[in-house]
Protein backbone atom coordinates (compact mmCIF):
# COMPACT_ATOMS: atom_id res chain seq x y z
CA UNK A 1 0.00 0.00 0.00
CA UNK A 2 2.94 2.60 0.80
CA UNK A 3 4.79 1.73 -2.12
CA UNK A 4 1.82 2.18 -4.73
CA UNK A 5 1.20 5.58 -2.52
CA UNK A 6 4.59 6.58 -3.50
CA UNK A 7 4.18 5.61 -6.90
CA UNK A 8 1.04 7.39 -7.18
CA UNK A 9 2.75 10.76 -5.62
CA UNK A 10 5.68 10.62 -8.16
CA UNK A 11 2.94 9.94 -11.21
CA UNK A 12 0.43 12.19 -10.05
CA UNK A 13 2.64 15.03 -8.77
CA UNK A 14 3.41 17.84 -11.66
CA UNK A 15 5.82 20.35 -11.26
CA UNK A 16 6.33 23.29 -8.81
CA UNK A 17 3.60 25.86 -9.11
CA UNK A 18 3.11 29.14 -7.45
CA UNK A 19 4.75 32.51 -7.91
CA UNK A 20 6.11 32.90 -4.28
CA UNK A 21 5.88 29.53 -2.91
CA UNK A 22 8.40 27.31 -4.59
CA UNK A 23 7.87 24.27 -2.23
CA UNK A 24 4.04 23.95 -3.06
CA UNK A 25 3.70 21.04 -5.25
CA UNK A 26 0.48 20.08 -7.05
CA UNK A 27 -1.56 16.67 -8.74
CA UNK A 28 -3.94 16.69 -11.14
CA UNK A 29 -7.56 15.55 -10.59
CA UNK A 30 -9.08 13.83 -13.60
CA UNK A 31 -12.38 14.71 -13.17
CA UNK A 32 -15.35 12.69 -12.53
CA UNK A 33 -19.17 12.45 -11.57
CA UNK A 34 -20.46 12.32 -7.79
CA UNK A 35 -23.37 13.11 -5.98
CA UNK A 36 -23.00 15.52 -3.39
CA UNK A 37 -24.08 15.16 -0.44
CA UNK A 38 -27.08 17.76 -0.57
CA UNK A 39 -30.22 17.16 -2.72
CA UNK A 40 -31.50 14.73 -4.49
CA UNK A 41 -30.68 10.92 -5.23
CA UNK A 42 -30.42 12.05 -9.02
CA UNK A 43 -28.34 14.68 -8.62
CA UNK A 44 -25.30 14.18 -9.92
CA UNK A 45 -22.69 16.98 -9.56
CA UNK A 46 -19.45 17.21 -12.71
CA UNK A 47 -16.14 17.63 -11.69
CA UNK A 48 -13.43 18.97 -14.72
CA UNK A 49 -10.32 17.83 -14.61
CA UNK A 50 -8.37 19.94 -12.11
CA UNK A 51 -5.47 20.70 -10.07
CA UNK A 52 -4.89 20.82 -6.70
CA UNK A 53 -2.27 21.51 -3.92
CA UNK A 54 -0.75 18.91 -2.36
CA UNK A 55 -0.91 20.29 0.92
CA UNK A 56 -2.39 22.82 2.88
CA UNK A 57 -1.16 26.24 2.89
CA UNK A 58 1.48 26.42 5.42
CA UNK A 59 2.52 29.56 8.03
CA UNK A 60 5.47 29.31 5.96
CA UNK A 61 4.12 30.15 2.90
CA UNK A 62 1.78 32.44 4.04
CA UNK A 63 4.48 34.59 5.25
CA UNK A 64 5.89 35.21 1.98
CA UNK A 65 2.63 36.25 0.95
CA UNK A 66 1.97 38.95 3.17
CA UNK A 67 5.72 40.14 2.97
CA UNK A 68 5.12 40.69 -0.11
CA UNK A 69 1.50 42.19 0.27
CA UNK A 70 1.23 44.42 3.27
CA UNK A 71 -2.06 44.88 3.00
CA UNK A 72 -2.81 41.68 4.08
CA UNK A 73 -0.78 41.93 7.37
CA UNK A 74 -2.62 41.27 10.18
CA UNK A 75 -2.52 44.67 11.67
CA UNK A 76 -3.54 46.10 8.20
CA UNK A 77 -6.14 44.25 6.69
CA UNK A 78 -9.86 45.79 6.87
CA UNK A 79 -11.99 44.27 9.05
CA UNK A 80 -14.37 43.70 6.23
CA UNK A 81 -12.19 41.37 4.77
CA UNK A 82 -11.21 39.06 8.43
CA UNK A 83 -12.44 39.69 11.92
CA UNK A 84 -10.27 40.41 15.02
CA UNK A 85 -8.99 36.30 15.07
CA UNK A 86 -6.86 36.68 12.18
CA UNK A 87 -3.72 35.38 12.25
CA UNK A 88 -4.33 35.44 16.06
CA UNK A 89 -1.68 32.48 16.53
CA UNK A 90 0.89 34.93 15.28
CA UNK A 91 2.87 36.98 17.77
CA UNK A 92 3.65 40.25 15.05
CA UNK A 93 2.71 40.87 11.27
CA UNK A 94 5.51 39.30 10.27
CA UNK A 95 6.27 36.82 12.92
CA UNK A 96 4.31 33.68 12.86
CA UNK A 97 5.70 32.36 16.11
CA UNK A 98 5.86 28.94 17.82
CA UNK A 99 2.15 28.07 17.19
CA UNK A 100 3.16 28.04 13.32
CA UNK A 101 4.82 24.75 14.21
CA UNK A 102 8.54 23.57 12.58
CA UNK A 103 9.37 25.64 10.52
CA UNK A 104 6.07 27.20 10.21
CA UNK A 105 5.35 23.90 8.41
CA UNK A 106 1.59 23.83 9.99
CA UNK A 107 -0.93 24.79 8.11
CA UNK A 108 -2.09 28.53 8.15
CA UNK A 109 -5.34 28.55 9.87
CA UNK A 110 -7.08 31.95 11.41
CA UNK A 111 -7.44 32.96 7.80
CA UNK A 112 -10.66 34.72 6.10
CA UNK A 113 -12.25 33.29 2.99
CA UNK A 114 -11.03 36.78 1.34
CA UNK A 115 -7.45 36.14 2.64
CA UNK A 116 -7.85 32.38 1.52
CA UNK A 117 -8.49 33.73 -1.91
CA UNK A 118 -6.15 36.72 -2.11
CA UNK A 119 -3.06 33.93 -0.87
CA UNK A 120 -4.50 32.01 -4.06
CA UNK A 121 -4.82 34.89 -6.44
CA UNK A 122 -1.47 36.16 -5.77
CA UNK A 123 0.03 32.94 -6.18
CA UNK A 124 -1.35 32.27 -9.68
CA UNK A 125 -4.19 30.03 -8.55
CA UNK A 126 -7.64 30.17 -6.89
CA UNK A 127 -9.40 28.28 -4.23
CA UNK A 128 -11.06 24.74 -5.43
CA UNK A 129 -14.81 24.95 -5.72
CA UNK A 130 -16.89 22.96 -3.35
CA UNK A 131 -17.47 20.82 -5.76
CA UNK A 132 -13.80 20.41 -6.12
CA UNK A 133 -12.95 19.58 -3.22
CA UNK A 134 -15.08 16.83 -2.06
CA UNK A 135 -14.95 15.07 -5.29
CA UNK A 136 -10.87 14.79 -4.26
CA UNK A 137 -11.95 14.20 -0.58
CA UNK A 138 -13.46 11.15 -1.57
CA UNK A 139 -9.84 9.41 -2.82
CA UNK A 140 -8.84 7.30 -0.04
CA UNK A 141 -4.84 5.91 -0.24
CA UNK A 142 -5.44 3.20 -3.18
CA UNK A 143 -8.50 4.14 -4.53
CA UNK A 144 -10.34 7.57 -6.11
CA UNK A 145 -13.71 6.72 -4.41
CA UNK A 146 -13.48 5.57 -1.24
CA UNK A 147 -16.32 6.86 0.42
CA UNK A 148 -17.97 3.73 -0.04
CA UNK A 149 -15.74 1.96 2.37
CA UNK A 150 -16.58 1.69 5.98
CA UNK A 151 -13.22 1.86 7.55
CA UNK A 152 -12.32 4.65 5.58
CA UNK A 153 -15.14 6.69 7.14
CA UNK A 154 -14.46 5.53 10.09
CA UNK A 155 -11.37 6.95 9.82
CA UNK A 156 -12.25 10.30 8.90
CA UNK A 157 -14.80 10.72 11.30
CA UNK A 158 -12.56 9.12 14.21
CA UNK A 159 -10.34 12.47 13.06
CA UNK A 160 -13.39 14.96 13.64
CA UNK A 161 -13.87 13.89 16.63
CA UNK A 162 -10.32 14.58 17.98
CA UNK A 163 -10.02 18.70 19.16
CA UNK A 164 -7.28 20.38 16.99
CA UNK A 165 -4.55 22.06 19.60
CA UNK A 166 -1.95 24.22 18.25
CA UNK A 167 0.94 23.60 16.77
CA UNK A 168 -0.86 21.60 14.40
CA UNK A 169 0.39 18.77 12.81
CA UNK A 170 2.77 19.82 9.92
CA UNK A 171 1.13 19.62 6.23
CA UNK A 172 2.96 16.60 5.50
CA UNK A 173 1.63 14.53 7.97
CA UNK A 174 -1.09 12.13 7.27
CA UNK A 175 -1.91 10.14 4.02
CA UNK A 176 -1.27 10.27 0.67
CA UNK A 177 -4.43 9.74 -1.46
CA UNK A 178 -4.25 7.82 -4.70
CA UNK A 179 -3.65 11.55 -6.31
CA UNK A 180 -0.67 12.44 -4.61
CA UNK A 181 -3.13 15.06 -2.24
CA UNK A 182 -1.96 14.88 1.43
CA UNK A 183 -4.03 15.90 4.35
CA UNK A 184 -7.43 16.94 3.14
CA UNK A 185 -8.87 14.76 6.26
CA UNK A 186 -6.58 14.56 9.61
CA UNK A 187 -5.49 18.41 9.62
CA UNK A 188 -7.75 21.42 9.47
CA UNK A 189 -10.96 22.06 7.95
CA UNK A 190 -10.64 23.70 4.24
CA UNK A 191 -11.98 26.66 2.48
CA UNK A 192 -13.36 26.80 -0.61
CA UNK A 193 -14.39 29.02 -3.33
CA UNK A 194 -17.94 28.81 -2.66
CA UNK A 195 -18.57 27.72 0.72
CA UNK A 196 -21.69 30.36 0.80
CA UNK A 197 -23.30 27.97 -1.60
CA UNK A 198 -24.45 25.99 1.86
CA UNK A 199 -27.96 27.46 2.29
CA UNK A 200 -28.88 27.25 6.24
CA UNK A 201 -32.17 25.78 7.00
CA UNK A 202 -34.44 28.39 8.20
CA UNK A 203 -32.31 31.10 6.79
CA UNK A 204 -34.72 32.21 5.30
CA UNK A 205 -38.49 31.25 4.44
CA UNK A 206 -38.45 30.62 0.93
CA UNK A 207 -35.38 28.62 1.79
CA UNK A 208 -36.26 26.34 4.76
CA UNK A 209 -37.79 23.96 2.18
CA UNK A 210 -34.81 23.30 -0.02
CA UNK A 211 -31.68 22.31 2.67
CA UNK A 212 -34.03 20.47 5.01
CA UNK A 213 -32.06 17.44 4.12
CA UNK A 214 -28.95 18.92 4.65
CA UNK A 215 -29.42 18.80 8.97
CA UNK A 216 -30.53 16.05 11.14
CA UNK A 217 -33.72 16.14 13.11
CA UNK A 218 -34.79 13.03 11.31
CA UNK A 219 -33.98 14.16 7.62
CA UNK A 220 -30.49 12.40 7.30
CA UNK A 221 -32.55 9.52 5.57
CA UNK A 222 -33.34 12.10 3.03
CA UNK A 223 -30.02 13.58 2.37
CA UNK A 224 -28.77 11.94 -0.67
CA UNK A 225 -25.57 9.56 0.88
CA UNK A 226 -26.93 9.02 4.61
CA UNK A 227 -23.33 6.95 4.78
CA UNK A 228 -21.47 9.54 4.49
CA UNK A 229 -21.70 11.57 7.84
CA UNK A 230 -18.31 13.28 7.26
CA UNK A 231 -19.18 15.17 4.03
CA UNK A 232 -22.49 15.65 6.09
CA UNK A 233 -20.39 17.37 9.02
CA UNK A 234 -18.58 19.47 6.49
CA UNK A 235 -21.66 21.29 5.13
CA UNK A 236 -23.06 22.13 8.40
CA UNK A 237 -19.61 23.55 9.24
CA UNK A 238 -19.79 25.70 6.00
CA UNK A 239 -23.34 26.89 6.48
CA UNK A 240 -22.20 28.58 9.72
CA UNK A 241 -19.63 30.39 8.52
CA UNK A 242 -19.07 33.94 7.55
CA UNK A 243 -16.76 35.19 4.78
CA UNK A 244 -14.66 37.43 7.48
CA UNK A 245 -14.32 34.66 10.27
CA UNK A 246 -10.74 33.67 11.32
CA UNK A 247 -10.58 29.99 12.44
CA UNK A 248 -7.98 28.58 13.99
CA UNK A 249 -9.19 24.93 12.55
CA UNK A 250 -9.79 26.26 9.36
CA UNK A 251 -7.13 26.63 6.48
CA UNK A 252 -7.01 26.47 2.80
CA UNK A 253 -5.31 24.91 -0.29
CA UNK A 254 -5.24 26.42 -4.28
CA UNK A 255 -6.37 24.95 -7.21
CA UNK A 256 -6.22 25.29 -10.89
CA UNK A 257 -8.08 24.85 -14.26
CA UNK A 258 -6.00 22.09 -16.16
CA UNK A 259 -3.56 23.72 -18.50
CA UNK A 260 -4.48 22.90 -22.05
CA UNK A 261 -1.95 21.26 -22.85
CA UNK B 1 -20.83 5.59 15.71
CA UNK B 2 -24.14 7.35 13.68
CA UNK B 3 -25.74 8.75 17.55
CA UNK B 4 -22.13 10.45 18.00
CA UNK B 5 -22.23 11.94 14.57
CA UNK B 6 -25.43 13.24 14.99
CA UNK B 7 -24.70 15.06 18.33
CA UNK B 8 -22.02 16.71 16.42
CA UNK B 9 -24.26 18.01 14.04
CA UNK B 10 -26.14 19.14 16.54
CA UNK B 11 -23.18 21.06 17.76
CA UNK B 12 -22.47 22.31 14.28
CA UNK B 13 -26.40 23.90 14.00
CA UNK B 14 -26.00 25.21 16.94
CA UNK B 15 -22.46 26.96 16.54
CA UNK B 16 -24.77 27.80 12.88
CA UNK B 17 -27.33 29.61 15.16
CA UNK B 18 -24.67 31.46 17.22
CA UNK B 19 -23.32 32.44 14.51
CA UNK B 20 -25.99 34.18 12.89
CA UNK B 21 -27.29 36.04 15.68
CA UNK B 22 -23.48 37.04 16.75
CA UNK B 23 -23.91 38.43 12.56
CA UNK B 24 -26.73 40.19 13.30
CA UNK B 25 -25.18 41.78 16.32
CA UNK B 26 -22.58 43.28 14.42
CA UNK B 27 -25.00 44.89 12.32
CA UNK B 28 -26.44 46.40 15.35
CA UNK B 29 -23.39 47.62 16.55
CA UNK B 30 -22.23 49.03 13.00
CA UNK B 31 -25.78 50.99 13.50
CA UNK B 32 -24.62 52.48 16.45
CA UNK B 33 -20.96 53.45 14.75
CA UNK B 34 -21.55 57.68 13.90
CA UNK B 35 -21.37 57.42 9.85
CA UNK B 36 -17.59 59.27 9.74
CA UNK B 37 -14.75 58.59 7.33
CA UNK B 38 -14.80 54.96 5.33
CA UNK B 39 -14.00 52.40 7.93
CA UNK B 40 -12.48 49.02 7.74
CA UNK B 41 -16.43 47.69 7.06
CA UNK B 42 -16.86 49.42 4.00
CA UNK B 43 -18.13 47.73 1.26
CA UNK B 44 -15.63 50.11 -0.94
CA UNK B 45 -13.22 47.83 0.17
CA UNK B 46 -14.24 45.89 -2.62
CA UNK B 47 -11.97 46.70 -5.84
CA UNK B 48 -14.52 44.76 -8.12
CA UNK B 49 -16.19 46.00 -11.50
CA UNK B 50 -19.64 46.30 -12.58
CA UNK B 51 -22.13 46.97 -15.55
CA UNK B 52 -25.09 49.32 -14.55
CA UNK B 53 -28.49 48.29 -17.16
CA UNK B 54 -27.65 51.71 -18.30
CA UNK B 55 -24.52 50.32 -19.31
CA UNK B 56 -21.87 52.18 -17.21
CA UNK B 57 -18.94 50.03 -15.83
CA UNK B 58 -18.81 51.25 -12.41
CA UNK B 59 -17.19 50.12 -8.71
CA UNK B 60 -18.59 49.73 -6.03
CA UNK B 61 -17.71 53.08 -4.47
CA UNK B 62 -19.96 54.77 -6.89
CA UNK B 63 -22.55 54.04 -4.15
CA UNK B 64 -20.68 56.49 -2.11
CA UNK B 65 -22.18 59.57 -0.96
CA UNK B 66 -25.84 58.02 -0.76
CA UNK B 67 -27.73 55.86 1.45
CA UNK B 68 -28.50 52.74 -0.70
CA UNK B 69 -31.18 49.39 -0.11
CA UNK B 70 -29.53 46.50 -1.82
CA UNK B 71 -30.25 43.13 -2.31
CA UNK B 72 -29.14 39.91 -5.04
CA UNK B 73 -31.77 38.35 -7.21
CA UNK B 74 -31.86 37.06 -10.92
CA UNK B 75 -34.13 38.68 -13.43
CA UNK B 76 -35.57 35.26 -14.28
CA UNK B 77 -36.77 34.29 -10.73
CA UNK B 78 -40.59 33.52 -10.75
CA UNK B 79 -41.39 32.98 -6.99
CA UNK B 80 -38.80 35.19 -4.38
CA UNK B 81 -37.30 37.59 -6.07
CA UNK B 82 -40.47 39.60 -7.27
CA UNK B 83 -41.44 39.23 -3.40
CA UNK B 84 -38.22 40.55 -2.23
CA UNK B 85 -38.48 43.61 -4.52
CA UNK B 86 -41.92 43.75 -3.36
CA UNK B 87 -40.59 44.28 -0.10
CA UNK B 88 -38.20 46.42 -1.22
CA UNK B 89 -41.25 48.81 -2.34
CA UNK B 90 -42.86 48.56 0.52
CA UNK B 91 -39.82 50.53 2.36
CA UNK B 92 -39.47 52.76 -0.40
CA UNK B 93 -42.73 54.15 -0.05
CA UNK B 94 -42.96 53.63 4.06
CA UNK B 95 -39.72 55.47 4.52
CA UNK B 96 -40.60 58.27 1.96
CA UNK B 97 -36.94 59.67 1.18
CA UNK B 98 -36.18 61.55 -2.03
CA UNK B 99 -33.73 59.62 -4.35
CA UNK B 100 -30.96 61.75 -4.19
CA UNK B 101 -30.24 60.87 -0.48
CA UNK B 102 -32.14 56.84 -0.80
CA UNK B 103 -30.98 54.57 -3.78
CA UNK B 104 -32.37 50.90 -4.87
CA UNK B 105 -30.03 48.23 -5.96
CA UNK B 106 -30.56 44.76 -7.29
CA UNK B 107 -27.54 42.77 -7.76
CA UNK B 108 -27.87 39.92 -10.59
CA UNK B 109 -26.59 36.47 -8.48
CA UNK B 110 -27.05 34.88 -12.93
CA UNK B 111 -24.35 37.26 -14.95
CA UNK B 112 -24.28 34.50 -17.54
CA UNK B 113 -28.11 35.84 -18.41
CA UNK B 114 -28.84 38.66 -16.60
CA UNK B 115 -26.80 41.39 -19.37
CA UNK B 116 -27.35 45.18 -18.82
CA UNK B 117 -29.57 44.80 -21.43
CA UNK B 118 -31.65 42.14 -19.74
CA UNK B 119 -31.29 44.27 -17.06
CA UNK B 120 -32.61 47.23 -18.69
CA UNK B 121 -35.62 45.12 -20.02
CA UNK B 122 -36.68 44.11 -16.57
CA UNK B 123 -36.33 47.39 -14.74
CA UNK B 124 -38.34 48.54 -17.67
CA UNK B 125 -40.98 45.67 -17.52
CA UNK B 126 -41.55 45.89 -13.85
CA UNK B 127 -41.50 49.24 -13.36
CA UNK B 128 -38.36 50.60 -11.53
CA UNK B 129 -37.81 54.11 -11.85
CA UNK B 130 -34.46 54.98 -13.22
CA UNK B 131 -34.24 57.70 -10.62
CA UNK B 132 -34.05 55.63 -7.60
CA UNK B 133 -32.87 52.02 -9.24
CA UNK B 134 -29.63 50.65 -10.07
CA UNK B 135 -29.30 47.08 -11.59
CA UNK B 136 -25.45 45.52 -11.11
CA UNK B 137 -24.16 42.95 -12.84
CA UNK B 138 -20.60 41.36 -12.87
CA UNK B 139 -18.54 38.43 -13.39
CA UNK B 140 -19.49 35.27 -11.27
CA UNK B 141 -16.15 35.95 -9.00
CA UNK B 142 -17.02 39.46 -7.95
CA UNK B 143 -20.90 38.34 -7.09
CA UNK B 144 -19.56 35.63 -5.06
CA UNK B 145 -17.54 37.94 -3.20
CA UNK B 146 -20.45 40.53 -2.79
CA UNK B 147 -22.71 38.17 -1.72
CA UNK B 148 -20.02 36.93 1.01
CA UNK B 149 -20.34 40.12 2.59
CA UNK B 150 -23.50 40.47 2.46
CA UNK B 151 -24.41 37.29 4.04
CA UNK B 152 -26.13 36.44 1.19
CA UNK B 153 -25.85 32.64 -0.12
CA UNK B 154 -27.05 30.95 -3.02
CA UNK B 155 -26.57 27.84 -5.57
CA UNK B 156 -27.86 27.57 -9.05
CA UNK B 157 -29.96 24.68 -8.63
CA UNK B 158 -31.02 24.33 -12.27
CA UNK B 159 -30.80 25.63 -15.63
CA UNK B 160 -33.12 28.43 -14.80
CA UNK B 161 -33.32 28.49 -10.85
CA UNK B 162 -30.96 29.50 -8.06
CA UNK B 163 -31.77 28.82 -4.35
CA UNK B 164 -31.17 32.21 -2.60
CA UNK B 165 -31.10 33.64 0.66
CA UNK B 166 -33.31 36.45 1.00
CA UNK B 167 -31.48 39.34 2.66
CA UNK B 168 -32.16 43.23 2.24
CA UNK B 169 -29.48 45.28 3.05
CA UNK B 170 -28.88 48.83 4.36
CA UNK B 171 -25.93 50.53 3.82
CA UNK B 172 -25.04 53.97 4.41
CA UNK B 173 -23.13 56.52 2.63
CA UNK B 174 -19.61 55.17 3.45
CA UNK B 175 -20.84 51.55 2.74
CA UNK B 176 -20.97 49.62 5.58
CA UNK B 177 -24.10 48.20 6.31
CA UNK B 178 -26.04 48.94 8.44
CA UNK B 179 -28.86 46.89 8.84
CA UNK B 180 -30.44 44.06 7.39
CA UNK B 181 -33.61 42.50 6.59
CA UNK B 182 -34.12 39.06 6.32
CA UNK B 183 -36.88 36.45 5.16
CA UNK B 184 -39.68 37.42 2.59
CA UNK B 185 -42.59 39.42 3.51
CA UNK B 186 -40.56 40.29 6.76
CA UNK B 187 -42.38 43.18 9.03
CA UNK B 188 -40.69 46.63 7.40
CA UNK B 189 -40.83 48.98 10.00
CA UNK B 190 -37.09 48.22 11.67
CA UNK B 191 -35.47 48.51 8.47
CA UNK B 192 -37.69 51.96 8.13
CA UNK B 193 -36.38 53.42 10.78
CA UNK B 194 -33.22 52.25 10.21
CA UNK B 195 -33.28 54.23 7.41
CA UNK B 196 -34.69 57.56 8.96
CA UNK B 197 -32.16 57.39 12.22
CA UNK B 198 -29.78 57.00 9.28
CA UNK B 199 -30.86 59.89 6.75
CA UNK B 200 -32.53 62.15 9.77
CA UNK B 201 -29.98 60.89 12.45
CA UNK B 202 -31.94 59.30 15.54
Amino acid sequence: MKLLSAGWLILGTLSAFGAGAASREMSEIPGGVYRPQYGTKDEQVEVESFVLDNYAVTNADYLEFVTENPRWRKSQTPQIFADAAYLKHWIADLDPGPDSGPEGMSPVTNVSWFAARAYCRWSGSRLPTLAEWEFAARASESKPDAIGDVDFRQRILDWYAKPAKPPLPKVTDGFINVYGVTGLHGLVWEWVSDWNSVLLTGESRVDAGLERQLFCAGASAGSADPSDYAAFLRFAMRASLQADYAVGNLGFRCAKDRSPN
Amino acid sequence: MIREACIIVAMFSIAACGGSSEHEHSAHDHADMPAAAPTGHSIFHLGSKWMTHGNDEVRLNALAGKAHVIAMVYSSCEVACPRIIADMHEIKDKASIDPSELGFVLVSIDPDRDTPDHLAKFAERTGLDESAWTLLTSQDDNVRELAAVLGVRYRRVSETDFAHSNIISLINTDGEVVHQQMGLGSASDEMVSAIHSLIHGA
